[in-house]
């Protein structure tokens, strides 16, 4: 059974979020910094019953600060949670998000994070599949340049069968930066007729930009289908000769073909915005 | 117009042009046609002045500047278009985009006020008409799951879009059938001025019955073999090269 009433708050600033039974919310968490002190947040998140949260989170700021972000969610049965990151903080910040989420039967959780602040920033995602017929989505796109270092590392447990989990990262590297995406995907005995997707694809825009990509499939059950693949590329030369043959100026045409490498992460979140 | 002096061009350590002629005054449609290989393509490319050819000697100039110093944004700011041989797809960038980013940049770099969507998309939907491009194929990504011959007409309709003044075309007609082949035709046709120009590279005399070039010139390795009036194309659709390559061998 998923709890229905909130872990206790720990830190300073928290933020319980409940969606009763049939209900639908949105909600909009912003974190705008400029005290330069570091934080520690805390979100509980319940969706209930056939509930629907759509959830959008913001972090900014100035200075140099650290961030911590704990964040338990709980979907129960059918329940849907849309979520949409923004971690736009400064370029001296230390952002580390920790993510817990339990899923119960045929509930659906759907996310995109977009990351660009912080000069260094983890993403660390414990998802359970504990309900069959759940599925689970993470969308992450990585727009760093400089010396930023962005990680995510994403472990999904399908401990029941018939359940989907998908993890698609776009990364645009450019100057020193490193991204780095660990997806791991563990299917129990149980888990069959799982159906676990896993790409990531890193545009590299300078010689000294690093992507490090590492899949884990760790599986028990003999019934699923599990793929993953990753790719690493520049701009395709003939595309950027191709625009600006066309009038285009040479960094619009980069911009162009930037956004067309992760336009498709914005499929079902429309309105978000790099 | 154009004023090609001596060119020639090095592709990795293989010269591909070699001492090529060529002038084009304004109002004229000049074809060229030659063998597989001969360089049309590369003489297109450095044109558009695509990385990786090397011009290492001769000059190129348009209305008196010289393209060699230009990138190629900058040879378009001043009125010049290539028509792909084989047009460049680019998932994710959808086509109303890449018109209207083209367009514009065109307009600012010329100092002209920037179209406004709704100004963008009348022009588009008058051009579109005119090459009978489908709502459909705006809809995609540039050049993305359309057929060979739906390629060639996007080709037409972004120079009609942009209104070049030297337009080279690299076998617009290949792969066209013969409706597609009129209307090709038609959307050079409408653009002709007694200031425009067009280089028009083919292998077939079925273009050149819709377009009536004023001049037609044969390369052969590189350089210009011969040049003639209509007469030459029928000669070539008759006989082949073999006679006008031996001429340089
Ligand atoms: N990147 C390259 N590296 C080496 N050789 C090249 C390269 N590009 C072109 N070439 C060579 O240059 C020569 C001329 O090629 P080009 O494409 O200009 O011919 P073309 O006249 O357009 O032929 P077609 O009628 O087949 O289109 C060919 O021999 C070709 O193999
Ligand atoms: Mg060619």
């Amino acid at each position: 059974m998923l709890p229905k009433t909130p872990t206790p708050l720990t830190s300073d600033e928290s933020a319980f979020i409940h969606v009763k039974a049939g209900e639908s919310l949105k909600e909009n968490l912003a974190f705008i910094r400029n005290d330069s002190k570091d934080h520690s947040i805390h979100l509980n998140i319940i969706v209930e019953e056939e509930a629907t949260l759509e959830l959008i989170e913001t972090y900014g700021g100035n200075g140099s600060y650290t961030t911590n972000v704990e964040m338990d969610i709980f979907l129960h049965r059918n329940a849907v949670l849309k979520h949409l990151k923004n971690q736009n903080e400064s370029q001296e910040c230390v952002h580390n998000n920790i993510v817990s989420i339990h899923q119960d039967k045929s509930s659906s959780y759907s996310s995109l994070l977009i990351n660009k602040g912080s000069k260094n920033s983890h993403y660390n995602v414990r998802s359970i599949l504990q309900g069959e017929f759940s599925t689970c989505t993470f969308k992450g796109i990585n727009i760093l340049k400089e010396k930023q270092k962005a990680k995510a590392t994403i472990a999904i447990e399908h401990q029941v069968p018939n359940c989907e989990s998908f993890q698609f990262y776009r990364s645009v590297l450019d100057d020193w930066s490193v991204g780095s995406f660990e997806g791991r995907v563990h299917v129990f005995k149980e888990g069959q007729k799982t159906f676990a997707r896993q790409m990531s694809n890193a545009l590299l825009l300078s010689p000294t930009a690093t992507m490090f990509t590492r899949p884990e499939l760790e599986i028990y059950a003999d019934d699923v289908e599990c793929n993953h693949g990753a790719t690493t590329g520049q701009l395709d030369q003939e595309q950027l000769f191709y625009l600006r043959s066309r009038g285009i100026p040479e960094n619009v045409a980069k911009n162009l073909l930037i956004e067309a490498f992760i336009s498709e992460m914005f499929e079902g979140f429309e309105d978000a915005k790099l | 117009m154009i004023k090609i002096k001596n060119l020639t061009v090095e592709v990795g350590d293989k010269q591909i042009l070699n001492g090529l002629n060529l002038e084009l005054k304004s109002g004229e449609v000049h074809a060229i046609m030659g063998p597989n290989g001969s360089g049309k393509s590369t003489l297109s490319y450095v044109l558009a002045g695509r990385e990786g050819y090397k011009v290492t000697g001769g000059s190129i100039e348009l209305d008196g500047i010289n393209l060699l110093d230009l990138s190629p944004e900058e040879r378009a700011v001043i009125g010049l278009f290539l028509a792909f041989q084989y047009p460049i797809e680019i998932p994710g960038v959808q086509m109303t985009t890449f018109l209207k980013t083209a367009l514009n940049s065109l307009r600012k770099a010329r100092g002209e006020k920037e179209l406004d969507s709704l100004a963008m998309l009348k022009l588009i939907k008058e051009k579109q008409k005119l090459l009978g491009i489908t709502d459909d194929m705006l809809k995609r990504p540039v050049n993305v799951g359309f057929s060979g011959g739906e390629k060639k007409r996007n080709e037409v309709l972004q120079m009609a879009m942009l209104e070049p003044i030297f337009s080279v075309l690299d076998e617009t007609d290949s792969g066209l059938d013969i409706d597609a082949l009129k209307i090709v035709a038609k959307g050079i046709n409408t653009l002709r001025s007694p200031d425009r120009s067009f280089l028009v590279i083919t292998h077939y005399q079925r273009l050149l019955d819709y377009i009536q070039p004023d001049v037609i010139h044969i390369l052969s390795k590189g350089r210009i073999v011969k040049t003639g009036g209509a007469e030459l194309a029928l000669e070539l659709e008759k006989n082949g090269y073999a006679e006008f390559i031996e001429n340089v061998a």
